[in-house]
């Protein structure tokens, strides 16, 4: 289990590098779209992908950084458990709320 | 929970001022952690001022100076003056490292103190009982239940790739200078035990891996390591602890 753990989380760096730098090229230039232009580039087949791909990385990236994080510093094993249950449950409600917001503008 | 703040009782005081008689031609002004468990106080610093013209080079002359001539309830361990046994380690001037080995000429103001965020027994004196046992904990010895006549045989190059393991004397510099290891010391192994480790998996005498790399795989022993990086940065001895366990790690997702 940590073995698999240590790897999602490398292979989901290495991942997240060209999809942060797509997603930051595309924020950076959002001035020069209309809104019916963005509209349309998440409710595209490509623009779907990429924000629910880049959402579920990021996402797993993020819970399994912060779990790492509490099994640090966090010594009550109780009192670990619960925060990291947390942090899981909210990562899959973002995660979720993702989903619906694009299930949203797509008109679903 | 981690503790943001240091105990009352940990708190580090300003003690005594040592001043020579004779204003000092070469001056060094040495500031040592003391501690003693038996006078129940807080843990003090003393200030000795020196002449660098009176005693060695190195930062273990220092102290064999202080102790031999000062101060001799000043405590500290020290065996070999030579950086083979590692006993002198301590923290000078902000870094781990080997007393015995370190150069201080061109130092005008030295902080000496134990290695951190170790139990101290007493002065620079640290309580290494949790770092051997888990020292021992990953079998540092040859597994191999054949018995050959003589001895186990090795190609050179497979005795090359102990180069840089084998030269390790387990001084705790690396261990002690890790956050991760300062926070989790009771369940991970830290930079030094690990090197070793790493250093009897990659023995070709040694026919125990599978057993060696399974006991390692656990997100507290191993995967506490966050490739901080400290534990090269800081080994007196210019090995690469870090190394050795990112191939650990490799050799355990990769096998």
């Amino acid at each position: 289990m940590a073995i698999l753990h240590w790897k999602i989380q490398r292979l989901s760096a290495i991942a997240l590098i060209p999809l942060i730098l797509y997603i930051s090229f595309y924020l950076f230039n959002i001035n020069s779209l209309t809104y019916s232009e963005i509209v349309y580039d998440l409710s595209s087949l490509p623009g779907i992908i990429i924000v629910t791909i880049s959402s579920l990385i990021l996402f797993t990236h993020s819970s399994l950084g912060i779990e790492t994080i509490l099994e640090d510093y966090i010594h009550d094993m109780y009192l670990q458990n619960i925060l990291v249950s947390i942090s899981k449950t909210i990562h899959v409600i973002l995660f979720s709320s993702t989903i619906i917001l694009l299930a949203i503008i797509k008109g679903i | 929970m981690a503790k943001f703040t240091l105990p009352i009782n940990s708190k580090v005081t300003e003690g005594k001022t040592f001043e020579p008689k004779v204003e000092p031609k070469n001056k060094l002004r040495v500031d040592i952690y003391r501690y003693n468990p038996d006078a129940n106080s807080n843990p003090y610093l003393d200030t000795y001022i020196l002449d660098k013209n009176e005693f060695g080079p190195m930062g273990l002359d220092v102290l064999l100076y202080i102790k031999n001539n000062i101060d001799p309830t000043l405590t500290f361990r020290r065996s070999c003056r030579e950086g083979i046994c590692g006993s002198c380690s301590m923290n000078i001037n902000g870094t781990n490292t080997l007393a015995c080995i370190l150069n201080i000429s061109e130092e005008s103001h030295l902080k000496i103190y134990p290695l951190p965020h170790m139990p101290v027994v007493k002065d620079l004196v640290p309580d290494m009982k949790g770092f051997y046992k888990q020292y021992e904990s990953v079998k540092p010895w040859l597994i191999n239940d054949k018995t050959p006549e003589r001895e186990h045989h090795q190609s050179q190059k497979d005795r090359e790739k102990l180069d840089g393991l084998i030269e390790c004397v387990l001084c705790a510099c690396c261990s002690t200078s890790c956050p991760s290891y300062w926070w989790n010391s009771d369940k991970y192994l830290g930079p030094a035990t690990l090197l070793h480790a790493y250093r009897w998996i990659i023995d070709s005498r040694d026919t125990a891996k599978k057993e060696r790399l399974s006991d390692l795989a656990d997100k507290f022993k191993l995967f506490r390591c966050h490739t901080i990086m400290n534990c090269t940065k800081t080994c007196p001895k210019n090995l690469n602890p870090a190394k050795a366990i990112a191939h650990i790690k490799q050799m355990l997702a990769t096998e």
